[in-house]
């Protein structure tokens, strides 16, 4: 053979070789007989599946919220910084919930008395440290640090799952368990939370029962988590 | 931990990828006494080893990852779709050229090349201006090279088992070679595919639906039906035939890679038994994905097929079958260094993910590593030499079938075609530009 062949007579020469035919035939009915049944398997034999993927509905979709809260006391003197952890575990977090924000409460009172008049508050400033803890860090309705001098609660918040508000809403999907996609990924949350908190302690003008050098502080954290409910509207 | 491991098998790939493909477009470049076919396959196996390595490398970028810019993500996004478009239009070509020359044509590389920019433009087009139909084409066509090749094997089978042509060997096991190096990810699973494939990819691919309203389903379910009929039928074959010829003539690689494939087939048919209530889930329930242990045997095998038995499998095909000249000193130096590599790679990996099941210290892990590349450096040599004992060619079998045209390979073709390649290249990397600037498409 010495001139170009066409591919048609070379694929007609490969199939029609008189000692294989057979062969390469009955490969060719296994193949199409596999192709039925993978395509029956498929579009025939499971339809209930099959539906739920075909047609669009309405679906309302809501959050359950159920809260973990971990705290903690510390006791700071004046001038003094620290860093507080607090470790979240999967294990810590109802079944089947996910963390959608971290709600934090640094609270305090002035435990000193003057003799005369008030002691004033002290001032405290709390901080969400950026850390390796999965979490919103971007997210532009953080409070990430917040302060205090007259004995206040500091709030501070941090978005933990993308998006999540506790807000439900309304939305066309396939079935309640694509409508759920969103909200089905694990890991947001988990993992070491650092706090710190500085002290600076204002001192009375006139004399105090005690020297008024330190100040205890409450730390609560709530672990905001949630659970999905996902119903079709009829 | 788990998908840590897949992401930094993604990464490694990528590079073993690019690197093949580098070496062989050198190789064949310098291999001189190959016929048309062997050179022709050799070429296009390199690219489409660049090719894979684009998209794997695109792929690691793009899936979220590793921390890199929206800009980033974006371009890779599109390097991902153009990419798989040729990396899927390449192999259609080879499948024509070897090992058995069905496109006998003095314009074949060309032809080739014009065939591949042609489809890679167009599928990556439909990709990005259509939300689905790129993705259901991609589906229907990936498998066909497997077709074409087991009809090859089971010709070529045929004729070495029962018309006693030893050398119809050549070609069958060529074949069967390149069937478990493309398709060995759906080989994988052949008896979960054949059995009950309805409850796993109604459930997965509904969550990749999810947000296309007027999903043309037929049309997926087609394409979903072609690529792993395709598969399991191959597959099957090659059970049948590498059993009745390893009772009848012993053991060989394509029939120990076929039983290792049987085997898994049957593992993990009982493995994704274990986890359908899971995908029920995401067809009836709120969806909360796979469990650990599941995704770590995935990443054991259908990964593992992907990432490290392809290019494997693909670089014995091209060192054994004559594809590249390895025998002067200049190319047996480069193919030494690829093979070295290969085993170091390799053997890094399969510690590193083993490292990530069983907690072992990195002093540990680094001297396992240490004692891998020990072994690839001193026992060179004796892989080598076994690698390439049997470097046999399909034209001699097939010249005495009169089945081939030999004829001297165009170089100037050959300059044409790798221009075809690098203008696919220009134009992933001027769309990937565009695209992350203008978010192209729906």
């Amino acid at each position: 053979m010495e001139e170009e062949v066409n591919i048609v007579d070379s694929i007609s020469d490969f199939y029609s070789d008189p000692d294989t035919k057979i062969a390469i035939l009955s490969f060719g009915v296994l193949f199409l007989l596999v192709f039925s049944k993978i395509l029956l398997s498929l579009s025939v034999f499971n339809t209930i599946s099959h539906d739920e993927a075909t047609s669009w509905e309405d679906y309302q979709v809501s959050f359950n919220e159920q809260s973990v809260f971990f705290d903690d006391e510390l006791i700071l003197s004046d001038g003094q910084t620290e860093i507080i952890n607090f470790e979240i575990f999967e294990s810590q977090i109802p079944e089947g919930h996910l963390i959608g924000e971290i709600n934090i409460i640094i609270s305090y009172d002035e435990t000193n008395s003057a003799i005369v008049g008030e002691d004033p508050c002290d001032t405290v400033q709390g901080s969400i440290l950026y850390s390796e803890i999965n979490l919103q860090w971007n997210d532009d309705n953080n409070t990430m640090s917040g302060g205090s001098n007259s004995c206040e609660e500091i709030p501070l918040q941090i978005r933990a799952y993308p998006d999540y508000d506790g807000e439900g809403y309304e939305i066309r999907s396939y079935n309640a368990a694509t409508a759920s996609v969103p909200w089905t990924e694990n890991g947001y949350g988990l993992g070491l939370l650092d706090i710190q908190i500085d002290l600076e302690v204002q001192k009375s003008q006139v004399p105090t029962e005690d020297d008024d050098e330190n100040e205890s502080i409450q730390i609560l954290v709530e672990i905001v988590c949630f659970e999905l409910q996902v119903e079709e509207i009829v | 931990m788990a998908v840590e491991d897949y992401n930094a098998l993604e990464g490694i790939s990528a590079f073993v990828y690019l690197l093949l493909g580098v070496i062989t477009l050198i190789l064949s470049r310098r291999t001189k006494n190959n016929s048309w076919n062997e050179k022709y396959a050799a070429i296009l196996f390199g690219w489409y080893l660049i090719f894979i390595g684009l998209r794997t490398f695109g792929g690691y970028l793009a899936g979220g990852s590793v921390d890199v810019s929206d800009w980033i993500s974006d371009a890779s996004e599109m390097t991902v779709w153009i990419t798989t478009s040729a990396r899927i239009s390449i192999p259609i070509m080879i499948a024509l050229i070897f090992p058995y020359p069905f496109l006998q044509n003095k314009n074949s590389i060309i032809i080739s090349g014009i065939f591949t920019l042609i489809f890679t433009i167009c599928l990556s087009g439909t990709y990005i201006f259509s939300d689905q139909y790129g993705f259901i084409i991609f589906r229907f066509v990936r498998n066909i090279p497997l077709l074409i090749w087991a009809f090859v094997f089971v010709r070529f089978s045929i004729r070495e088992l029962l018309m006693e042509e030893e050398e119809a060997r050549i070609l069958s096991s060529s074949a069967g070679l390149l069937i478990f190096a493309l398709g060995g990810v759906r080989i994988v699973d052949w008896l979960f595919w054949l059995v009950m494939p309805d409850r796993w990819i109604v459930a997965q691919d509904l969550r990749l639906t999810a947000s296309i309203e007027d999903f043309n389903m037929g049309a997926y379910l087609l394409g979903r039906t072609m690529e792993l009929s395709i598969a399991v039928s191959a597959s099957m074959t090659i059970f049948v035939f590498e059993s009745y010829r390893n009772y009848r003539k012993g053991s060989s690689l394509l029939s120990s890679i076929s039983h290792i494939f049987l085997m898994i087939g049957i593992i993990s048919f009982f493995v994704n038994l274990s986890v359908l209530k899971d995908i029920d889930k995401c067809v009836y329930d709120v969806c909360q994905g796979l469990p650990d242990s599941w995704i770590i045997y995935n990443t054991f095998t259908n990964n593992l097929a992907y990432f490290l038995v392809q290019p494997l499998i693909i670089m014995y095909v091209l060192l054994n079958y004559s594809l590249l000249d390895t025998k002067t000193d200049k190319n047996g130096t480069l193919a030494r260094t690829m093979v070295i590599l290969m085993v170091v790679i390799v053997s890094s990996t399969i510690t590193e993910m083993i490292q990530a099941i069983v907690p072992i210290g990195d002093m540990i892990t680094s001297g396992i590593m240490a004692l891998g590349i020990a072994a690839a450096i001193g026992w060179e040599e004796k892989i080598m030499k076994r690698l390439l004992s049997f470097q046999e060619s399909v034209n001699e079998y097939l010249e005495e079938l009169n089945e081939i045209v030999i004829f001297e390979p165009d170089m100037k073709q050959i300059k044409q075609f790798s221009s075809i390649m690098f203008i696919i290249i220009i134009y992933d990397i001027l769309m990937s530009i565009i695209h992350a600037s203008l978010k192209l498409g729906f």
